[in-house]
């Protein structure tokens, strides 16, 4: 018992050493995990004091079925599911040197889509028929966006910890000039309000700009 | 862990749904599609002496008998009790929640009014179909040439006659055959149940149709297929066609009560026709031949194996004579069964129906003509069913799958150049003679019928739809237009999911149109100015819109 406490203070007491010698040898590498609007990776590289340049990856899965919402003054039943991976390269800068920095850069989207179903939450009571949500059939709605997309954002935390560990928070925008491409299909009895496609096309193309916030833990090298 | 998941939901949707357009939440609108059943039928019944006789939903009543009448509802869902027969048309749908197996489904329609013999149409609604039947009633205040009727009065004492009493249809109008009903003294007049009807006066009316008249065949009651017969030795089935040598309708009355009895056996002589046709020696009805006599009933739509009757000569007329103490109406029959293409409908031993494909050279898809047709024993103008007979498309290749034929009689296919049972038009083509229950492909030779063809139509594809509780509706349903030709509203076709070709029109005329829903009638005119119109303001009837 006593052989391996001795064993242990004196692991502890070497990783301390360790430690202690690598602050004498300045980080340039990190690598992070991220939770926001996604769950990402990413390694960073300090380039100087002002410089980083950082790879990450960020992927968002995401299903919820069954929940309401109103369209059009119908009650709906939705299922949702997000399907968002990205890869990126990203610059930052540091203006003061210190923990603030802009971030630009750009991401390769593997994978956007947003897959929203709704059908009718009621059921249709015709005389003494009664039909059901099935019966009346169901709308499609998804929404994609292009492969590669310009990023910017803000952040503070360092991408490379001075101390070895680190927290940082990022916000930011991807951005599509085209808006994201937008497709409506519907079956069973409401089959042609996928003649609607064109009005929302329409009315999502303003919609530029896809977000990006997380929270990093860094661990500096 | 939930917490975080709405936190990232609420992000992306600030992103993404926050930036909607107000435009896409107020234009926005749910297109709805009213075909909402997937079996249904339309029945639209002809008075052939003046189709105007039928408007309104007063002349005639309606009641869905049958063992599926379960099964059916109006076609705004509700119980067939409130099933109305307007201006002719009846609309019937099968309730899925009542037919989840999707199961075709059978009913029977008793039709009747004051001024009209009460006649029953078999209605068969497919898998996924919509039927369509059309079936004459006989107006008694002026039937048409081939349905000869007479009516009396004769005195009885406490419902017992005292003397002979005779009925019999006078020949008129060339007219071959005629139907004759004695009664003897001290013959009982008696319920449904067996009781003495008590009275002085006994009202009697016997209606005799040719078998060789086309308006009088195409008034029979109950059709040629029927759905139900008992056959001799008491079996039931439902694959009977039958050829007909006649048809005699006898109603009785005492005091207002129907006389469904007597206590001695009545008889009935019916005269037949000389050119009726023997289809089980191909030759024409001769004396010494026998005929099954079978009864229907009017309430029911029952049809039941009688007897046999010896064509005998009587007064240098050919003529059965039989005795019954049931009182009815009599049907000469010879008959078969029939073979379907359904497993579940009648006996597969009596063959497969066959498919028909037609040869009708220069006459493409595009140009096509909607004509009227039907299917014919050979030989005869008998229609082998109500649903033989329908306003179809004809072009070169155009094929067409017989479902239900009879067996071992030979058919002809006969088209006319009218668009309708109403208005027949002239008879442009009859087929050769063949077998419709041999299996595989029958190829029909139609090319004779070219130039017998009416002109190429204009042709109108409209798109309809209404609007109502800030949704757009497509309307599925049947449409009539008023045919100034021959003063009646004439079927064109069905209406799906807001769409219909409309033939044989012309541009820049009014037409007037009717639909019909929940009982109602519902009008519109339109006056068309180019061959694709949109109607995009079709009034949506309110019962409708209140439940979508």
């Amino acid at each position: 018992m006593c052989m391996r406490k001795l064993l242990l203070i004196i692991c502890i007491l070497s990783s301390v050493g360790v430690i202690n010698a690598q602050e004498k040898k300045e980080k340039k590498h990190a690598v992070s995990i991220g939770v926001g609007t996604g769950l990402g990776i990413d390694y960073s590289y300090k380039i100087n004091n002002y410089f980083y340049a950082t790879a990450r990856y960020s992927t968002l899965p995401y299903k919820k079925e069954g929940f309401d919402y109103e369209i059009d003054g119908e009650d709906m039943l939705v299922d949702a599911e997000f399907d968002f991976s990205h890869i990126d390269a990203l610059i930052s800068i540091a203006p003061f040197g210190k923990a603030f920095r802009f971030v630009l850069g750009a991401g390769y989207f593997t994978s956007s889509d947003v897959d929203v179903m709704m059908t009718f939450k009621d059921e249709v009571t015709i005389g003494e028929v009664v039909f059901t949500s099935d019966d009346i059939g169901s709308l499609l709605i998804n929404t994609e966006w292009n492969g590669l997309l310009p990023y910017a954002g803000i952040s503070f935390g360092r991408p490379v910890p001075k101390s070895g560990f680190g927290f940082g928070l990022e916000l930011g925008a991807y951005y599509d000039a085209d808006g994201p491409s937008m497709s409506l299909n519907a079956n069973g009895l409401i089959e042609n309000t996928k003649n609607q496609e064109g009005l929302l096309q329409e009315s999502f193309k303003e919609n530029k700009f896809l977000p990006y916030v997380a929270f990093r833990f860094a661990f500096s090298f | 862990m939930k917490t975080i998941k709405y936190i990232i939901i609420t992000l992306l949707l600030v992103g993404q749904v926050g930036c909607i357009d107000k435009k896409f939440e107020d234009q926005f609108k749910v297109t709805i599609d009213t075909d909402l059943f997937n079996q249904i039928a339309v029945i639209q019944v002809f008075d052939p002496s003046g189709q105007s006789n039928l408007e309104g939903d007063t002349a005639l009543s309606v009641e869905v008998l049958g063992d599926d009448k379960d099964k059916v509802v109006t076609d705004a869902g509700e119980n067939i009790s409130k099933l109305k027969i307007i201006d002719g048309v009846v609309n019937l749908v099968v309730n899925p929640n009542k037919n989840i197996e999707n199961n075709p489904v059978e009913v029977l329609l008793k039709i009747s009014g004051d001024n009209y013999l009460t006649t029953t149409v078999p209605v068969t609604i497919g898998i996924d179909e919509r039927t369509e039947v059309s079936a004459y009633v006989v107006n008694k205040t002026s039937p048409v040439d081939g349905i000869e009727r007479e009516e009396k009065t004769a005195s009885i004492k406490n419902g017992v006659s005292e003397e002979q009493i005779v009925i019999e249809t006078e020949i008129v109008n060339q007219t071959k055959n005629k139907a004759k009903v004695s009664i003897d003294v001290g013959t009982q007049f008696q319920d449904i149940n067996g009781n003495l009807i008590e009275g002085d006066e006994v009202e009697l009316e016997v209606t005799n149709f040719s078998p060789t008249n086309i308006d009088a065949l195409t008034s029979f009651p109950g059709g040629f297929s029927p759905q139900s017969v008992t056959l001799d030795g008491g079996e039931v089935v439902n694959d009977v066609a039958f050829v007909t040598a006649g048809f005699v309708s006898v109603d009785m009355e005492v005091g207002g009560v129907e006389v469904k009895n007597f206590s001695k056996a009545i008889t009935i002589t019916m005269s037949v026709d000389t050119g009726s046709m023997n289809p089980d020696t191909g030759e024409l009805v001769k004396l010494g031949d026998v005929i099954p006599i079978w009864s229907y009933s009017k309430d029911n739509g029952q049809w039941d194996y009688h007897g046999d009757s010896e064509v005998v000569m009587i007064d240098g007329k050919l003529q059965v004579e039989y005795t019954t103490t049931h009182l009815s109406w009599y049907n000469m029959d010879f008959y078969g069964r029939r073979c379907s293409r359904y497993s579940w409908w009648g006996d597969s031993s009596n063959g497969t129906p066959v498919t028909l494909q037609l040869s009708l050279p220069g006459v493409s898809s595009s140009d096509s003509r909607r004509l009227l047709s039907t299917f014919v024993y050979e030989g005869t103008s008998q229609e082998v069913s109500y649903n033989a007979t329908k306003t179809q498309y004809w072009y070169d290749g155009q094929t067409f799958e017989l479902n239900n034929t009879p067996a071992g009689r030979n058919l002809q296919l006969v088209v006319y150049s009218g668009d309708s049972r109403y208005n027949r038009g002239e008879e442009i083509f009859r087929s050769p003679a063949f077998d419709g229950c041999a299996g595989g492909q029958v190829n029909i030779d139609a090319s004779s019928m070219v130039s017998k063809l009416p002109p190429a139509p204009i042709r109108i594809h409209v798109k309809y739809s209404g609007e109502c509780n800030d949704r757009i509706i497509r309307p599925s349903t049947h449409l009539y237009m008023f045919n100034e030709t021959y003063n009646y509203w004439q079927y064109k076709g069905y209406i799906y999911r807001g769409e219909i070709t409309l033939h044989d029109m012309e541009l820049n005329k009014p037409y007037s149109f009717r639909v019909y829903y929940n009982g109602r009638r519902h009008e519109h005119t339109i006056t068309f100015d180019k061959t694709e119109y949109i109607d995009d303001n079709y009034n949506i009837p309110d019962e409708l819109c209140n439940q979508l």
